[in-house]
């Protein structure tokens, strides 16, 4: 962190919806590198650098940093999470496949570096999906730290940043009366 | 001497259940490595594992019998005027030592995606766990416990034991599933700097009251 300007890394598996998030938040044309893919990975273009977008709240710029899904660039993960405020990796609840990989990588990024992090569970609108129940179980995560999540939605999306603000300790801070009850929303 | 012949003919799967119900010591030379290992058996139980001239300390006697396990070649015989030893047996059950072994094989190939990357930081889980563990996540357990209560990753873990890092990593991966260990996050909440705090409350405060 630096100044009034803050990191937040959006991370996950292929597909998961990282692009998505970022551009549901960003205040800005998101600046992406997306690229033909080259694999049968269920889209036609995929992330091979960084995604970019920005948050201006407050006058606190957030900048938001999607990696790519790829294990195999996962070399940017660590670069991207330094100094980041928070961690959201998303998982595509219709894709258990990805699960393991997801797992793994993590539990890598959490124990080395010391960012909060939320996993967030997207494709909640469709019929067959993992809950946020079930994918906490699987990951062995207490209930926190997995919300399910709308990638399209601005509201979802803001949700899941909260979450991250609960686990610096900053949630007790006041809060205006008539939005009260809003803001402690923690789960779907 | 009532048994011999090679690995290659007799894998130690198929032999060890042969001599398990002998006293004396299998032993086995492996050419690469130049020395004998010998396997002391008593009733039907592994007593001890001994290689150049000295009894190995559990976890490396099983690492040791792993190793043995999974050789396609190497003379073996049996001695039955070798004693076991009179102290510290291992009281391995002959059986319980294959089936574990097959049984690992089996979980390293399927599991092999959902194991931890070598990096991964590990402890000892919040609740310690009561009920019996198989022998070999036992022995491993006890001998790893000291360095999950500080945190370790899977590669140090695996250097710090002399163990492959496959090896650990799938060790650590069973633990986990059984409530022993747990990743332990860096994330450690919370103590940021004040400046930092007070940016961090600000935007809390800001995302509360607005539904952006």
């Amino acid at each position: 962190m630096n100044g009034e300007r803050l990191k937040l890394v959006i991370s996950g598996p292929v597909g998961a919806g990282k692009t998505t998030f970022v551009a549901s938040l960003s205040d800005i044309p998101v600046v992406n590198t997306d690229e033909v893919s080259s694999e049968l990975i269920g889209k036609s273009t995929t992330t091979v650098a960084l995604d970019f977008g920005a948050l201006t709240l407050d006058g606190i710029q957030v900048y938001l940093f999607g990696t790519p899904g790829q294990e195999r660039f996962a070399f940017a993960w660590d670069t991207l999470l330094e100094g980041a405020f928070g961690l959201v990796f998303l998982v595509a609840g219709n894709q258990p496949a990805t699960f393991p990989t997801a797992r793994r990588m993590l539990d890598y990024l959490t124990t080395n570096f010391p960012v909060p992090f939320v996993v967030g569970v997207t494709r909640k609108d469709l019929a067959q999906v993992w809950s946020a129940e079930e994918v906490a179980s699987y990951f062995r995560l207490p209930a926190p730290h997995v919300l399910a999540v709308n990638a399209t939605s601005r509201e979802d999306c803001r949700e899941v940043l909260l979450q991250i603000l609960r686990f610096w300790g900053v949630a007790g801070t006041k809060i205006p009366p008539e939005k009260a009850e809003h803001a402690g929303t923690s789960s779907h | 001497m009532p048994v011999f012949g090679d690995l290659s003919d007799f894998p130690l799967t198929e032999l060890l259940p042969v001599v398990a119900f002998r006293t004396g010591a299998l032993k086995i030379a492996l050419e690469e490595q130049g020395t004998i290992s010998e396997i002391y058996i008593q009733n039907h139980t592994v007593c001890g594992i001994r290689k150049e001239g000295h009894y190995l300390e559990p976890l490396e006697a099983h690492q040791v019998l792993r190793d043995l396990l999974r050789r396609t070649s190497g003379l073996f015989w049996f001695d039955p005027d070798a004693e076991p030893p009179k102290t510290n047996c291992l009281s391995w059950p002959v059986h319980q030592i294959i089936l574990e072994f097959a049984e690992e094989q089996d979980e390293a190939a399927l599991l092999q995606h959902h194991l931890p990357t070598p990096e991964t930081t590990f402890e000892l889980a919040g609740e310690p766990r009561s009920y019996q563990l198989p022998l070999s996540q036992s022995i491993f357990f006890e001998k790893a416990r000291p360095h999950l209560e500080r945190g370790t990753t899977v590669e140090a873990l695996a250097t710090l034991l002399g163990l492959s890092v496959p090896h650990v990593a799938l060790h650590l991966h069973k633990l986990h599933l059984a409530g022993f260990v747990a990743p332990r996050r860096a994330f450690r909440p919370p103590t940021p700097a004040a400046g930092q705090s007070n940016v961090l409350a600000r935007l809390w405060r800001a995302l509360a009251r607005n539904r952006l």
